[in-house]
């Protein structure tokens, strides 16, 4: 007589007894990501102030003044350096001195007078990346409502709107979908598929490599215990616990940090779901092949947390990666996953734009899982 | 006559160049207690795994209830009970929910279940502590814990290896009398031991040694074919000096301190004389020389030592 759904649910019961008996692992898995996420996210996202600012204002006018008065009022920018040579805030950039420099060119009160649009240039120190993106932001922001009121001026003093319909003040640099200039809004989502990945793998890590070492591994291989009964009995215990931490990160991330949640809750849980089914079933799979927990351990831990955090597009876009290196982020689970937060959050977009991300998640996750079953197939 | 419920032929297995299994041939027949015998590490272990369907042998055959364990180790899977000799329940499951586990594994329905379970508890004696954590019980009622794992699914062969190692003594015989209750009913069981007085309770016991087998039969059958001498108990003062003066002795094959007493494998019995003359010419005061019967430890240590066959 064959029940291999009841093997399978001996299993997943089995699993559960073990996760409620040992409650202090219970809790470390629970509240591991939400710790996570608050260290991470104040840690990194908190946003950027006092960026050491460099000023060559060739204009020298009232109107000239009163843009970078912004800039300083903003709290996010602190003027030390004034000059007017470019290669002075150019070496001084270099030097990292100055984290930007504005320079506003000579006809700049002339040409906005004449209402002519003008040209601010701006460089920013790329050497951090994250840096840079946030300041960008924040000098794009700052441009932007300062060309506003200076519009707004404009249309009181002439009874028309700014000529050509163009913004007094061209920006180039831009942020795109942050324009709160919150770096959380754009860490968060991020955040939530990095420490979902690394938590995972890590609670299913232990638990084939576990039985092999207390012994009672023997015991399952003598029994009609198939492989895939085993391994589909301990995901589904084990994603329990991990939906738990779905929830909680998104509460957190979205109550504390306030990162909007512009699309849709149901399908952001949906890709949680299939997303997690990729990282238990990673983690299961290094447990049944590593010889022991800590090994096992460890493995998940490092082809998680590194690949998740460097090349999945958290921190470095994946486009900016040498050609090889982004052809090997397409093995990395939470790269696809990174995009369908980012998006559901940040785009407030749907499955129209998500499915390639959702299907490769859902190919991933069959992979590795039927990598696990073969892994444990092995040890018999 | 009845096919042999466990049997195997020629049955090797290497791990590299060391072969563990040399070329194991034996039959457990049904309804009988198969004791498996031999030093730690001599290839009992793994002569069980390959039976269980746990290991592929390198080659040779291996039968368990008329099915060819290579062919469809799955099937072996579902008829048989093995109790690993390595403790295997988990310590942090109560004695019922290990239980329940296990009839979940070897697929018995959730009504059936219940009973099935009861039924064990009772058989093993373990209804007194149905609730507790396996980590708080004694080794003797985990041992008997395991074997009610091993028997839920009424297997008609059981697999014991070393069940009772580390178990006391009182509980080491309730243990063997629930051996001896579930071949009345039928079943067959084959148990490695190192207790001698374990080993005469089989119906046929297999001595191993260095994988291979040295020697096959009932107790007696081993007695009277690997101790063809009479055997000599001598009480003396300093038995641990004595036993080099009576090892030198003529007539005398072989002797080992039993106790405190000395045995001696003699070529007549008529030696005693001999001996005791010459234990006491080196001034050891000889309290008693008798005849005893052979104890399967006789035969056991003759055997291990690679004497048997002298």
């Amino acid at each position: 007589m064959r029940r291999p759904r009841s093997r399978t649910a001996a299993i997943l019961r089995k699993e559960l007894l073990h996760i409620r008996r040992d409650t202090r692992s219970l809790i470390v898995a629970v509240l591991m990501p939400v710790a996570l996420l608050l260290i991470y996210g104040y840690g990194v996202s908190s946003d950027i102030k006092n960026i050491r600012l460099g000023v060559a204002d060739w204009s020298d006018t009232r109107e000239s003044r009163e843009l970078i008065g912004a800039f300083t009022n903003s709290g996010y920018f602190r003027v030390v350096r004034r000059s007017d040579r470019y290669q002075d805030l150019h070496r001084a950039l270099d030097r990292r001195e100055i984290g930007v420099a504005l320079i506003v060119p000579t006809g700049f009160a002339r040409d906005l007078a004449r209402g002519r649009p003008v040209r601010v240039q701006m460089l920013v120190d790329g050497t951090d990346p994250n840096t840079a993106t946030v300041a960008s932001g924040y000098a794009d922001g700052i441009i932007q409502s300062r060309s506003a009121a200076l519009g707004r001026e404009w249309a009181v003093r002439h009874g028309q709107p700014f000529p050509r319909g163009a913004p007094p003040i061209d920006a180039r640099v831009r942020v795109l979908y942050n324009e709160n200039l919150r770096s959380a809004d754009f860490l968060v989502p991020g955040l939530i598929a990095v420490i979902l990945a690394m938590t995972s793998a890590l609670l299913t890590s232990g638990t084939i490599a576990g039985e092999r070492e207390r012994g009672t591994i023997e015991q399952l291989v003598a029994s009609p215990l198939r492989a895939r009964e085993l391994v589909l009995g301990k995901i589904a215990a084990y994603s329990l616990i991990s939906f738990v931490n779905v929830l909680l990160v998104v509460l957190v991330g979205t109550l504390l940090f306030q990162a909007p949640l512009r699309g849709s809750l149901l399908l952001l849980m949906l890709a949680s779901a299939v997303f997690l089914m990729a990282a238990l079933g990673q983690g299961l799979m290094l447990s049944a092949r590593m010889p022991t927990q800590q090994t096992a351990i460890t493995a998940a831990l490092m082809t998680t947390m590194v690949p998740s955090v460097l090349l999945s597009g958290f921190y470095f876009p994946i486009s900016s990666m040498p050609l090889p290196i982004q052809w090997f982020t397409a093995i990395i689970p939470a790269k696809y996953f990174m995009v369908i937060t980012r998006g559901i959050f940040l785009k407030g977009v749907g499955l129209p734009e998500l499915w390639p991300q959702l299907v490769m998640l859902a190919l991933y996750s069959l992979l590795i899982l039927s990598a696990g079953m073969r892994a444990f197939k092995k040890t018999l | 006559m009845m096919p042999p419920a466990i049997a195997c032929v020629d049955l090797v297995r290497r791990f590299g160049t060391f072969t563990a299994v040399d070329r194991i041939t034996l039959q457990a027949h049904v309804g009988s207690v198969f004791g498996f015998l031999g030093p730690n590490g001599s290839g009992k272990s793994t002569t069980i795994r390959m039976l269980c369907g746990l290991l592929a042998p390198t080659s040779g055959q291996a039968i368990v209830d008329g099915i060819d364990v290579a062919r469809d180790p799955e099937s072996v899977k579902r008829r048989i009970g093995y109790m690993s000799q390595k403790f295997s329940l988990y310590e942090d499951l109560t004695v019922r929910e290990n239980l329940e586990f296990y009839g979940g594994i070897y697929g018995i329905g959730r009504r059936g279940r219940r009973a099935r379970i009861d039924e064990t508890l009772e058989r093993t004696d373990l209804t007194d502590n149905p609730d507790t954590l396996v980590r708080e019980l004694s080794v003797g009622v985990r041992q008997r814990l395991a074997l009610g794992g091993a028997l839920l699914h009424r297997p008609r062969i059981l697999f014991l290896d070393e069940p009772t190692s580390g178990v006391d003594p009182i509980s080491r015989r309730r243990f063997w009398s629930l051996i001896h209750e579930l071949t009345a009913e039928g079943a067959t069981i084959l148990v490695t031991t190192h207790y001698m007085d374990e080993a005469e309770q089989c119906d046929r016991i297999a001595l191993i040694r260095s994988g291979k087998l040295v020697a096959d039969g009932s107790p007696a059958d081993l007695k009277r074919e690997l101790m063809p001498w009479p055997i000599l108990s001598i009480d003396c003062a300093n038995p641990f000096e004595a036993l080099d003066i009576i090892a030198r002795t003529p007539g005398v094959r072989d002797a080992a301190l039993y106790g405190v007493h000395i045995h001696a494998v003699v070529e007549d019995t008529a030696v005693a004389d001999a001996l005791r003359t010459a234990l006491e010419a080196s001034g050891h005061a000889v309290y008693r020389i008798e005849g005893v019967a052979a104890t399967l430890e006789d035969v056991f240590v003759a055997a291990a030592e690679g004497d048997a066959d002298a």
